[in-house]
């Protein structure tokens, strides 16, 4: 199956006929935005049956069919057709062709046909279900289709998927199954519904029947008397009914009898009007023609004027070709006089060369003759004289090489002298060169032996001078450190002196006082200084006397009591803080007499162990008499104990036991400025920096002595230099000059050889120079004899044959001569023949060009006679044409009277009609009043039909056996007292 | 009374009867169409991973039901790999991966299924050139099968079609067709 056609017509924008053919394979739609294209997959769409107008991009159903463009009308339906090849039965249809159409109408009817036969909707979809063609399955996808099958929600992509699996037609029966299912069920509840409901209902409805009855009878005696009354009513109205439909009648009769007039009237009116109109056309169209008439007149009047001007143009044309051929022919008779001529003279030439062609064989014949008697000894000699000339040329050639070969002999021997003397000069020279060398070598051995003396000597000097160099050495490192040791030894005593004159170290008021002593002689006689200036402590006990004098170190030693009251006395007035003195006159001392205890660590009593002046005595007594100094803790302890404590003891790191029992100890700070030792200190520094420059004195002189014995043997190191520097440039020259030598004497032996082996090639070569020589002499005499012979030979043949070649030179120069004149008679003929060739193709030309001009001149005789015709038959046309106005102009007046005659009778006529119409009008209006009434009189039939048929089932048709009642007006009083019966018997 | 009695009753056997029978109905079909509809998607899910990887040269893609257990009723899930990326669900692509990957899933239908006839309108607007080429190739070869009437802007597959029509609106709102047979044109 294949889809083979789409036809739309009304299809949205579709508005005509349109129909797409499509072939197997792909079809493309292609077109601008906007054009329609998917307007082509909506239809197909729309013909298998879409039903969601959405989805055909319409908002109601009647957008489906073209809606009408400016210029255009809406279409009233919308058609399209699918038509299918079904050969291969794919559709379940017994047609080879299927043709699927689906219509719309504007007023909302739609059909769906199969092969042109209407069907319905589900015809259509079942045909095409499981094919995959369905309008939900996958074969129309549309601009937004793949969105859907994109989109969000997955069960909206089911529709393609059960399309594709084929269970549509499943899901359809289903669907249909389950439908029937629920009505059944519905059926079924309402059967259950009766059944309860009749069950419960017979014991009641029994028990009323009774009175039902009663109100049967009732019923039936009331529904005698009303149908009664009915048909009463129902005769009486039928009536008056007749006799309306009759007034009716009447005046429908009248009316249309008028109207039949009118009509008349009116087609007569018509008709006078179509009349009118005839003769205004004719009048116009006449009228008309008048100024066409003249307008062709014109027109046929010019055309006369053209033919003539051409028949004159022709004839003027027809005098020149006449006159031209003339001139052609008379030309044509001078061109064959020339032809005359040129014949004649082509005879002449002829003849001409005929005579000089035979004289022209007579003597090549001739010539031939002897030439070829001739011609053999011609030969022969010939190649005796090619033979002589090679021969001479051959000897010069050989001779020219005799030459060579004694120019290189005599070369040779130049070389070969040339060369003995070189080689002579050469070997004296190498002589000579030997020689000198032996010369130079003594020299150079002398020099060498003296300079390796030289180099003995210098190398045990240089060892004596390094040895030397050595001592010096040392001497300079003992002053260095010396010199170091005293500089440090220097630094330390400035520091000290500083100290001591700034007087650092003691308290302030001392240090203030001793300055002020100094300065102020005053003041300063009777003072001694500072205790610790006056006692000298050796080293070792040093921090045991610190430790034991504490303050009292920096008291100050007066002369008298005077004296330190003097001091005290300044030092209040400059407040300059306080101080405690030692006048010598009033410081007493006791010392201890005996040590108990024999212990070893005793040293012994500290101011026996410390030096001063004879004078301090009661003062170093008073401070250290009762001090004694052990070597260490333990032993003061047991001193202590051994004494009871009557004396203090102080160990050498300066602890201390008082005698109060109390101990003192610890570390001690190390202190720059140390007072006790600084005066000691300052006097060591000052001796050793005295020692320390002596030994420096010493040593330099020492090294001064010694470099001064050393010197002869610098000097003598400096003369040995200078002497070996000088002999090794001699000896490198010497050297130099032996390598020369050498080098000379292998050059010049070198050479000797090479000269020697040259001279010993050029004998070679002079040799064999020689004997070339002579082969090419031999050659030269044996072709000279040869040439001689030969040319005797030539010398005898030409005499003889002198004669015979003067007559063949004077044949071959007739020969020539009548060569030329033959060819020259052949140009000329030929250049005549070209001008007659010439002459014929003028000729030709001329006669053609004759017949032509005869040709044209009858062509324009012709046309000369045809153009004359057709003036006289114009001229007879606007005859004509002129005849034919005048009699229209006549006739439009007839025509225009006949007008206005018709125009008045049609006034009349319109007249007529308009008195007619209002007749008509008023019948119309009685017409329309009796037609109310009747309708009125039916309605009323018509309501007592109803109530009949609703109180009574009963139709007017089955009533006939009802009567009508006498009495109307009894009668329907008995009729209201029945009701009210009934009614009370319904109640209960 | 009675007689109406005696009718209903009768009529009341005679609707069961045909109630038990329409049930037996519905579940043979529902069984029938479970078990065609599940064959069917698995072939549609291998021809689809198929298609997928030739139209992109390369990854991976399945479809997969939402609820086994209830095949008719579920929603499908459609999961794709573009080569190179990761595997992700549809909406997580490209604009034109997207409809490549709808397209893949179209062609695939039509391997297992192909229908009569197939109405594209424009849905390879959306691809690169490239793409429109490897489209164009596909309809090519499903063009023996199926007949496919293509509406399109896009030059590639213009080149594949045999039959090129052309609607233009010369006048206003109104459509006109032209045609161009181009097979007929080559030879």
């Amino acid at each position: 199956m294949y889809l083979k056609r789409l036809e739309l017509q009304g299809f949205k924008s579709f508005a005509d006929k349109t129909v797409l053919e499509f072939m197997p394979g792909i079809t493309a739609v292609i077109g601008p935005n906007g054009s329609g294209k998917s307007n082509i997959s909506d239809s197909i769409r729309w013909i298998l049956g879409e039903q969601s107008i959405k989805s055909l991009r319409g908002s109601k159903s009647l957008d489906i069919i073209f809606s009408g463009t400016q210029n255009r009308k809406s279409l009233g339906f919308a058609e399209g057709s699918l038509v299918f090849d079904n050969t291969d039965g794919s559709l379940p249809i017994e047609y080879t062709e299927v043709t699927i159409t689906r219509k719309l109408y504007r007023s909302g009817e739609t059909g769906y046909y199969i092969n042109k036969v209407p069907c319905r909707l589900k015809d259509v979809l079942e045909l095409f279900m499981d094919t995959g063609i369905g309008k939900d399955g996958y074969s129309i996808i549309g601009q937004g289709k793949i969105d859907e099958i994109l989109s969000n929600k997955s069960e909206d992509r089911r529709n393609i998927f059960e399309e594709a699996a084929g269970i549509v037609k499943y899901r359809t029966r289903k669907q249909e199954a389950e439908k029937k299912l629920e009505r059944t069920k519905l059926n079924l509840l309402r059967i259950n519904d009766i059944l309860s409901e009749i069950e419960s209902n017979i014991e009641p409805l029994k028990q009323s029947s009774e009175k039902a009855k009663k109100y049967l009878n009732l019923r039936e005696e009331l529904k005698n008397i009303e149908i009664g009354l009915f048909i009463y009513n129902i005769e009486k109205y039928k009536e008056s009914l007749t006799q309306i439909v009759k007034d009716e009648e009447i005046f429908k009769s009248q009316c249309e009898e008028e109207e039949t007039k009118m009509e008349r009237t009116k087609a007569l009116k018509e008709e006078l009007k179509t009349v009118i109109d005839e003769i205004t056309t004719k009048i116009e169209e006449m009228s008309n023609l008048g100024f066409e008439s003249q307008k062709e007149i014109e027109m046929l009047n010019s055309d006369i004027s053209v033919a003539k001007t051409r028949i004159e143009n022709n004839n003027e044309n027809a005098k020149r070709y006449e006159k031209e051929i003339e001139e052609a022919k008379e030309k044509l008779k001078d061109l064959s006089e020339e032809m005359e001529q040129k014949k004649q003279k082509r005879d002449n030439l002829k003849e001409n060369k005929e005579k000089f062609q035979k004289e022209l064989e007579k003597k090549e014949e001739e010539l031939k003759k002897i030439t070829e008697k001739l011609s053999e000894k011609e030969l022969e000699i010939e190649n005796h004289k090619i033979k002589v000339s090679e021969n001479t040329d051959k000897k010069y050639e050989l001779q020219g090489k005799v030459h060579t070969e004694e120019i290189n002999f005599e070369n040779c021997k130049k070389r070969e002298v040339q060369l003995q003397n070189e080689i002579a000069t050469n070997i004296s020279e190498l002589d000579n060169t030997r020689m000198q060398k032996e010369e130079i070598a003594k020299e150079f051995y002398e020099i060498d032996s003296k300079r390796n003396s030289i180099v003995k000597k210098l190398e045990e000097i240089n060892t004596k001078k390094e040895e030397a160099d050595k001592k010096i050495a040392l001497y300079e490192n003992n002053i260095n450190a010396y010199q170091s040791e005293k500089r440090i030894k220097e630094a330390r005593l400035k520091f000290l002196e500083e100290t001591e004159r700034e007087k650092e170290g003691y308290i302030k008021s001392v240090r203030l006082l001793l300055k002020d002593c100094e300065n102020i002689k005053e003041l300063g006689k009777g003072m001694h200084g500072v205790l610790a200036n006056i006692i000298e402590v050796p080293e070792e006990y040093q921090t045991a006397i610190e430790m034991c004098l504490g303050a009292s170190l920096q008291n100050i030693v007066t002369e008298t009591e005077e004296d330190a009251k003097k001091l005290v006395e300044h030092l209040r007035k400059n407040n300059l803080g306080r101080a405690s003195f030692l006048p010598i006159t009033s410081v007493k001392g006791k010392k201890i007499e005996k040590i108990k205890g024999q212990e070893k660590g005793i040293i012994g009593i500290a101011s026996d162990l410390i030096r001063y002046s004879k004078k301090y005595e009661q003062i170093v007594t008073n401070l250290l008499g009762r001090t004694v100094i052990v070597d260490n803790m333990d032993t003061a302890i047991k001193v202590a104990k051994q004494n009871s404590y009557t004396f203090r003891i102080i160990t050498i790191e300066g602890d201390v036991i008082n005698p109060s029992g109390a101990i003192t100890g610890g570390s001690v700070s190390k202190k720059t400025v140390n007072i006790l030792g600084r005066g000691r200190e300052i006097e060591k520094l000052q001796k050793e920096i005295a020692s320390l420059g002596e030994k420096i004195k010493k040593q330099e002189q020492e090294k001064e002595e010694y470099k001064k014995s050393i010197e002869v043997i610098f000097e003598e190191a400096s003369s040995l230099e200078k002497e070996l520097q000088e002999i090794d440039i001699t000896y490198a020259t010497e050297k130099q000059k032996l390598v020369s030598v050498e080098e000379n004497i292998s050059k010049v032996e070198q050479r000797v050889n090479k000269l020697k082996e040259e001279k010993e090639k050029i004998r070679e070569e002079k040799e064999k120079a020689i004997e070339n020589k002579e082969k090419i002499q031999e050659e030269i005499s044996k072709i000279t004899e040869e040439t001689e012979k030969l040319s005797n030979v030539i010398q005898e043949f030409s005499e003889v044959n002198k004669d015979n070649q003067k007559y063949v030179d004077d044949l071959n120069f007739d020969i020539t001569n009548l060569k030329i004149s033959v060819s020259s008679f052949d140009e000329s003929e030929a250049s005549i023949e070209e001008i007659q060739e010439r002459i014929i193709a003028e000729v030709n030309n001329t006669n053609k060009s004759i017949e032509n001009k005869a040709k044209q001149i009858e062509k324009i005789e012709g046309d000369n006679i045809n153009l004359k015709e057709t003036i006289v038959e114009t001229e007879e046309k606007i005859g004509k044409i002129k005849e034919e106005v005048k009699t229209s102009g006549s006739k439009i007046e007839e025509l225009k009277q006949e007008r206005i005659d018709k125009n008045e009778i049609l006034k009349v006529r319109e007249e007529e009609i308009n008195s007619k119409f209002k007749v008509i009008e008023d019948l119309k209006a009685q017409v329309v009043k009796i037609d109310v009434k009747k309708t009125k009189i039916e309605d009323e039939i018509n309501n007592i039909i109803n109530k009949m048929w609703e109180e009574y089932e009963l139709t007017p048709n089955n009533v006939k056996e009802y009567k009508k009642p006498e009495n109307i007006q009894a009668t329907q009083k008995k009729v209201l007292t029945l009701r009210k019966e009934l009614k009370e018997l319904r109640k209960c | 009374m009675k007689e109406r009695y005696d009718f209903m009753c009768e009529q009341r056997v005679d609707l069961e009867d045909t109630m038990t029978k329409l049930k037996k109905i519905i579940t043979e079909i529902t069984e029938n169409m479970k078990e065609q509809f599940k064959t069917q998607f698995e072939l549609i899910n291998k021809n689809f991973q198929e298609v997928f990887r030739e139209l992109f040269g390369g990854g991976n893609a399945s479809i997969k039901l939402e609820d086994e257990n209830n095949i008719l009723e579920c929603g499908i899930d459609i999961n794709v790999q573009p080569p190179g990326k990761k595997l992700q669900n549809m909406m997580l692509l490209s604009g034109g991966e997207k409809a490549f990957t709808a397209i893949a899933l179209l062609f695939a239908i039509l391997k297992i299924n192909p229908a009569p006839f197939c109405v594209l309108d424009e849905i390879e607007a959306a691809l690169d050139d490239v793409n429109v080429y490897r489209f164009a190739d596909y309809l090519k070869k499903f063009s023996e099968d199926t007949q496919f009437l293509v509406i399109t802007h896009r030059k590639g597959t213009m080149e594949a079609a045999d039959t090129v029509y052309g609607v233009t609106m010369e006048e206003r709102g109104i459509s006109k067709l032209l045609s161009m047979k181009l097979a007929e044109m080559r030879k």
